[in-house]
């Protein structure tokens, strides 16, 4: 429900109540007022009886016309048929017995059988009373009339209220709907949209400029996040020169003296392996710098792919080394991802590279590219000798066979980086120990939006 | 003999790139930024020039860009240290004819080099055509022969004879064959590599010509037939 639906609903419930409330309590005192004042004549009637019990009838019908009084007089008696000695205008409908009489002696008395009518009686003797009555229908009537006037006032009130409210509340509903514009906006990403206008109530106006001062400290937030990345990019740039250079140097020349003419078989050997170890010490160098690249960028440029198609391709490019192997491909069509494609290239290759470096060209592999509810998966096992251990999160330079790593010239980095670009791409990789005996990589990540 | 500019601010590059040029038989003259490049590029006609795009005030691409105002045709490679895919196609859509990245092995950029110049060369038009005594492997018509007689080689064997003809009489380490011919980067104990020299032998060689040697622990080598005697 909208803040100002609510306000004028509440409005409405306590304008009804209070009117209604106010009105009708009047109502009952005047109806109390006028009853009491149509009572008088009666209490005059008492004291005329009392007061002369032998001559009471002529007294009181006396009194009654010197006050000029409209009232109905009724003598009744236990035997007799009631007499009606007077009548007032209007008549007189109700019906009255002996032991109305009785019960009213003296009393001011009001009876649902006598009808609408206020009542009293005086004894006349020989067992006969006098009751005298005077109509209360048009005071009744004039509460009636009262009570619907009440309704009509306050369902007035009420619309007056309606729109009153609808006026005053409006700024301030304008004002928290611009600010509610605004801040989508700013959800969506855009952080130097056009700041809402000014205008509202007080708390209104400061919880905007609290907002704004929010939004303010998010921009300079994210400013500062935009110059380290760009920071970090310059100086992985540079790194990457500063490193690479001396290395050309060391390549370049070591290359040279491995081409010269009337070289020895032991120079021959060392240059030999100098140039395994410079291409070791590139191949550290390029992964080193894809993961703090990896690691520099605020969001990863996400595009949707076809990861059954790239994961075909990828293992194509590997097939001449699957020669001797069962390789068994389970690739469902079509599976699409939001992903960074370069990572998801890189994770595969390094996954196969490994397969190839670390096992035997006979060991079983198994490609598994599937969607499981929101989820894609892939998984890549093989039937190697698998790892010692299977840790949740693979460390830099992690080696698990450090002799074979070295023949391999792997530079440890590899399940760091298949890693790190999974979790980057908002999934998550695990390693476990396969049904094939090797390794089972896993790595699932969330689907694409529908 | 052609000329070549080599261009790079960080002297012990220079020095390698230097004497690799020269190893293949060709002039080199050298300078160390941008605006020197420009204009010995301008008043020494290179045939091709080699440039890193790392240089202080005029940067490589500036170089090239600038050399492509009023020199369309001199053939241009860049060098560089960074690996930002951006770069390679900023240096292609500047008119870059190749790019190679550091460290590169000497090896490989003479290979390129050669093929740039083959290109450049007024008679490009003839197939490129490697030899090695009555063998000879024709590039562009995809064709290899021993003497008149045509061999019928796969994609991957052709590669692989290519690779090694180009580097006739040299070592080819299996990393390298690796790296160029399968576009794996790293070492394999895999035995795929001696499977597919096996075929292409069976398919080469004939009696007493057997120019593709094994060199133990290393790789391979193409050996000329006066050579082989």
């Amino acid at each position: 429900m909208r803040l100002g639906a609510k306000l004028t609903a509440l409005v409405v419930i306590l304008v009804v109540c209070s009117a209604l409330g106010v009105g009708l309590i009047a109502i009952t005192i005047s109806h109390r007022i006028e009853l009491t004042s149509l009572e008088a004549p009666l209490r005059t009637v008492d004291a005329v009886g009392e007061s002369s019990s032998t001559n009471a009838l002529a007294n009181v019908l006396d009194a009654l016309q010197a006050a000029n009084v409209d009232a109905t007089a009724v003598v009744v008696g236990p035997q007799s048929k009631a007499t009606t000695l007077l009548t007032s205008s209007p008549l007189f409908q109700g019906v009255l017995t002996v032991s109305d009489a009785r019960e009213s002696l003296r009393k001011i008395s009001r009876s649902r059988d006598v009808g609408d009518a206020v009542y009293t009686s005086v004894d006349i003797g020989a067992g006969q009373y006098l009751v005298v009555l005077i109509g209360t229908a048009s005071a009744s009537r004039d509460e009636h009339e009262l009570e619907w006037l009440t309704v009509v006032v306050a369902l007035l009130l009420c619309a007056l209220c309606i729109l009153l409210s609808r006026r005053i509340l409006r700024p301030d509903i304008a004002a928290l709907q611009e600010l509610e514009k605004y801040a989508g906006r700013v959800t969506a990403g855009d952080l130097t949209a056009d700041s809402p206008e000014r205008g509202g109530s007080g708390e209104i106006v400061q919880l905007r400029s609290e907002f704004l001062a929010m939004v303010a400290a998010l921009q300079v937030r994210l400013q500062r996040e935009v110059d380290v990345s760009s920071a970090m990019q310059q100086f992985v740039g540079d790194a990457s020169h500063e490193l690479r250079t001396p290395l050309t140097v060391i390549k370049g020349t070591n290359d040279l003296l491995l081409e010269s003419s009337g070289l020895g078989a032991v120079e021959a050997e060392r240059l030999a392996s100098n140039a395994k170890e410079i291409d070791r010490m590139s191949r550290l160098i390029d992964d080193l710098l894809y993961l703090a690249k990896m690691g520099q960028l605020i969001t990863e440029p996400m595009v949707l792919m076809n990861l059954s198609l790239v994961a075909r391709e990828e293992l194509r490019r590997f097939e001449p080394f699957f020669s001797q192997r069962k390789v068994t491909q389970i690739i469902d069509e079509d599976v699409m991802l939001q992903a960074n494609e370069s990572y998801v290239r890189r994770i595969i290759s390094n996954a196969v590279s490994n397969i190839i470096g670390y096992t035997s060209e006979t060991d079983p592999v198994v490609f598994r590219v599937t969607r499981s509810g929101d989820e894609v998966i892939l998984v890549i096992e093989d039937g190697g000798p698998g790892l010692p251990r299977y840790d949740e999160t693979p460390t830099r330079f992690q080696r698990f066979d450090a002799a074979r790593n070295r023949a391999h010239g792997g530079s440890g980095l590899g399940l760091s980086i298949m890693h790190d670009a999974t979790r980057r791409m908002g999934g998550a990789m695990t390693m476990s120990r396969s049904s094939l005996g090797g390794l089972a990589l896993e790595f699932r990540f969330p689907g694409p939006p529908n | 003999m052609t000329t070549v500019l080599l261009v790079d601010d960080e002297p012990g590059v220079l020095a390698v790139l230097d004497e690799a040029m020269k190893r293949q038989g060709h002039q080199t003259l050298l300078a160390v930024n941008g605006a020197d490049a420009l204009d010995q590029a301008r008043r020494l006609k290179p045939d091709l020039c080699i440039v890193d795009i790392n240089l202080p005030v005029v940067s490589g691409f500036e170089f090239l860009e600038r050399l492509r105002r009023d020199d369309q045709s001199t053939p241009v490679l860049l060098l560089s240290a960074r690996d930002s895919e951006d770069d390679v196609t900023k240096g292609l859509r500047y008119g870059a004819d190749d790019y190679v990245r550091k460290p590169f092995g000497v090896d490989e950029l003479a290979l390129r080099v050669a093929a740039i110049l083959r290109r450049s060369s007024p008679n490009h038009h003839d197939d490129v055509v490697l030899r090695c005594g009555e063998l000879s492997l024709n590039i562009d018509k995809h064709e290899v022969r021993r003497g008149d007689q045509v061999l019928e080689l796969s994609a991957t064997e052709f590669r692989l004879l290519e690779v090694l003809l180009e580097r006739i009489g040299r070592v080819v380490t299996r990393e390298q064959l690796l790296r160029e011919v399968w576009n794996i980067d790293f070492d394999s104990e895999t035995s795929v590599l001696d499977t597919y020299v096996s075929y292409l032998r069976k398919k080469v060689h004939d009696g007493e010509f057997a120019p593709i040697t094994t060199v133990r622990g290393v790789g391979f080598k193409v050996v000329a037939p006066r050579l082989l005697s």
